[in-house]
């Protein structure tokens, strides 16, 4: 006995919305989190540690970004 | 059926339909780019046109879905190919001249339906397949788009609220360069498949490849290659209508609502699934300035646009039909060229028209002032209205 396909795939569905939400507001944080180091980092009167943390957080949030726009393209080109 | 001299045509309006789907989607891309002058006009449409030239060679699953998942690829011959097509066309052509961002996808799997059903009736039209992998994700997609972005923008406004806005403003421009650019190569991989769908398709009709076969390479480059042309010449009105006309884009909101465009469209083109890149980025925008502290978008715009939506399925369906029951009149060989002239004729007339209320890319942002000032007026008044209240 065979079950029918469901006319709608509410799985592929499902997978679309959580991947976007997860990446989509995932990305617009942690770019958001590197402009603000940023501005952090460029106002006068900033200390050498309060730079250093900044200088950080930007490399760090731009490599996480950079690294999770590298893997979709790799999973969609190779799937 | 053998047609070589038919197949050639095919061939050569499904090019025409893919540079048609190119300049009128190339606001999908550049529209928030252009508003908020991160990049200059020109600039960002030849980016947009080479990234989406590289979109084109990613993945071939939406191709795959349009060539055998809405309609019966054994009962369909060459003239409701051409059909469609010119249907497509026709429907592009004319939402492009009232400026109103519909769907190129929608136009061109109506148009085929439009065809199919003339040809051969309702019974050889997947309707399970239109349903579930057309319709559904497509009106899931833009509202998916609308939150996703709205929640994005929300939660960076209030991250970046003590930056220095030089830097914030500076930041974000500099950040939509990338988001742009990643939403050209997704819509290189979902639009540009869409055209490589309806050609093999054709090659199948034509027995030229057999049942359920693959894309052949040289497809995939003549449609990239179409592709990043038509967004190369840049559909202005269109542009004009996605920058100016939904919402005031700021950088920050220009930016979030490319980043939810390009993941929706690359996590759903993944997964063979091809919507309206139009309505998911019409959906961010949308959602980008809901995100904003005062919420203001330009519903009653939202709501043409969504009637215009409403229409593309089925008038793409009735020109698509149209145009094959034109072919039979004529015979087929005779009959596509009469109406491949008739869709020229219309062309140029669409296009002289055009040519009295010019946008270009010197006054894409110009000609929005006045309305968009009219609106932001009616905002305020109805702030002031509203603060009156008891």
């Amino acid at each position: 006995m065979t079950t029918a396909t469901p006319l709608i795939d509410w799985h592929a569905l499902g997978q679309v919305l959580l991947t976007s939400l997860v990446l989509g507001v995932g990305i617009v944080v942690l770019f958001s989190a590197c402009v603000y180091s940023l501005s952090q980092f460029r106002r006068s009167g900033a200390t050498v540690v309060v730079r250093a943390t900044n200088a950080i957080v930007m490399t760090a949030t731009l490599a996480a970004i950079a690294a999770s726009v590298v893997w979709g393209l790799y999973i969609i080109i190779h799937k | 059926m053998h047609n070589s001299f038919l197949l050639v045509l095919v061939i050569i309006v499904a090019l025409v339909f893919d540079f048609t789907n190119g300049f009128h989607d190339t606001a999908n891309a550049v529209a928030p780019t252009v508003a908020t002058g991160a990049l200059k006009p020109r600039v960002a449409v030849l980016l947009s046109s080479c990234l989406n030239l590289v979109g084109a060679f990613l993945s071939l699953k939406v191709a795959a879905t349009v060539a055998s998942g809405i309609v019966q690829q054994g009962q369909i011959i060459l003239p409701v190919v051409f059909g469609g097509l010119i249907g497509a066309i026709a429907w592009n052509v004319t939402t492009w001249y009232f400026g109103i961002p519909s769907s190129s996808s929608h136009a061109l799997i109506g148009g085929v339906v439009g065809a199919m059903m003339a040809h051969a009736g309702g019974g050889a039209v997947i309707w399970g397949g239109i349903t579930g992998k057309v319709l559904a994700p497509s009106i899931a997609a833009p509202i998916f788009a609308l939150l996703i972005a709205a929640l994005g923008t929300t939660i960076s406004r209030r991250l970046t609220a003590k930056s220095d806005n030089t830097t914030k403003s500076w930041g974000m421009r500099v950040g939509q360069i990338g988001s742009s650019s990643l939403l050209s190569i997704a819509h290189g991989t979902n639009d540009a498949q869409k055209t490589m769908g309806v050609i093999t398709l054709a090659l199948v009709a034509n027995g030229t490849l057999g049942a359920n076969s693959t894309t052949p390479k040289w497809v995939v480059v003549l449609c990239g290659i179409a592709i990043a042309l038509g967004t190369f010449i840049g559909g202005w009105r269109i542009i004009r209508t996605m920058g100016q006309g939904f919402t005031k884009l700021s950088p920050t909101q220009g930016f979030a609502s490319q980043v939810t465009s390009s993941v929706v469209i690359l996590s759903s083109s993944h997964l063979g699934m091809p919507l309206s890149t139009t309505y998911v980025a019409t959906g961010s925008i949308l959602g980008s300035g809901v995100g904003t502290r005062k919420r203001r978008v330009h519903w009653s715009l939202a709501g043409r646009v969504g009637v215009a939506w409403l229409l593309t399925l089925p008038c793409a369906a009735v020109f698509g039909a149209a145009s094959f029951y034109g072919e039979r009149l004529f015979g087929y060989t005779v009959g596509v060229l009469v109406m491949g002239a008739l869709l020229a004729i219309y062309c140029t007339i669409i296009f002289f028209l055009s040519r009295r209320d010019q946008i270009h890319a010197g006054n894409v942002n110009d000609h929005w002032g006045e309305h968009l000032e009219a609106f932001e007026k009616s905002a305020q008044t109805a702030d002031v209205v509203a603060a009156g209240k008891p």
